[in-house]
């Protein structure tokens, strides 16, 4: 399966296009500085194949740390949605 | 600065690292058309949005012939929390943003997150784009009280 990893995923373009990618039938990780429990569940309702790790992307230890899980639990990623933003 | 831009940097490379030894990999930004053009008062993010408009032509130019494609989008004003809050600081209202785009509307999460999964295409050859999904903000150079008369 296909891994897509999205970032800001809680809300707005994050969760849309993570929604998107689960429908088309990538796997999603989803990352967020928020929880990302209640995302997990309605797109998992939807059938989607979801995972999440919630942190802050601007941390190097955390970026870091988010690439091993996904290296250590699918092999590598297919597509990166850089989409976390502040205003 | 440190969210917008330090955050994909590191991202790009930690993730490039998994893309170029399999030779395959395809990295979409959501910069926005801050990224393209000034924006009054808005200098530290106006600076954080360009820039991730040159790391994606860089890594293009840097990663294309390993297999991984890199783009970016340029959304214009969207209907997001996001917004709510800078409506609540009074920086802007609807009518603000309703005029200035020819298509009369903001964009909503969806048609980002179409222009995310075109340019995310497995087989497409697009690289090193910033893509506007804006409505036509920045095709139209017209003053506001033309585009609004045409309507």
């Amino acid at each position: 399966m296909r891994v897509a990893l999205i970032t800001g995923a809680a809300q707005g373009v994050g969760f849309a296009t993570a929604k998107m990618f689960a429908d088309t039938g990538y796997h999603v990780v989803m990352t967020d500085v928020q929880p990302l429990d209640a995302q997990i569940a309605i797109l998992e309702e939807g059938g989607g194949s979801v995972s999440a790790l919630s942190g802050d992307i601007s941390s190097e230890a955390f970026v870091i740390e988010l690439a091993e899980k996904i290296a250590g639990e699918h092999g590598a990623v297919d597509v990166l949605v850089n989409n976390g933003s502040a205003s | 600065m440190k969210i917008n831009l330090t955050g994909p940097f590191l991202l790009c490379r930690e993730i490039g690292k998994q893309m170029l030894p399999r030779q395959r990999g395809n990295i979409v930004k959501v910069a926005s058309i801050a990224g393209l053009h000034g924006v009054i008062d808005r200098s530290a993010y106006n600076a954080s949005k360009h820039g991730l408009v040159g790391l994606t032509r860089t890594l293009a130019a840097e990663w294309g012939s390993r297999g991984v494609r890199v783009n970016a989008v340029c959304p214009g004003w969207i209907k997001t929390e996001m917004d709510e809050a800078d409506q609540g600081s009074g920086a802007y209202s609807d009518s603000d943003i309703i005029n200035r785009v020819p298509m009369g509307r903001f964009a909503k999460p969806e048609d980002v997150a179409r222009a995310i999964a075109f340019l995310a295409h497995k087989d497409s050859f697009i690289n090193g784009v910033s893509l506007p999904v804006d409505g036509g903000w920045i095709a139209d150079a017209s003053w506001d009280a033309l585009r609004v008369k045409k309507r």
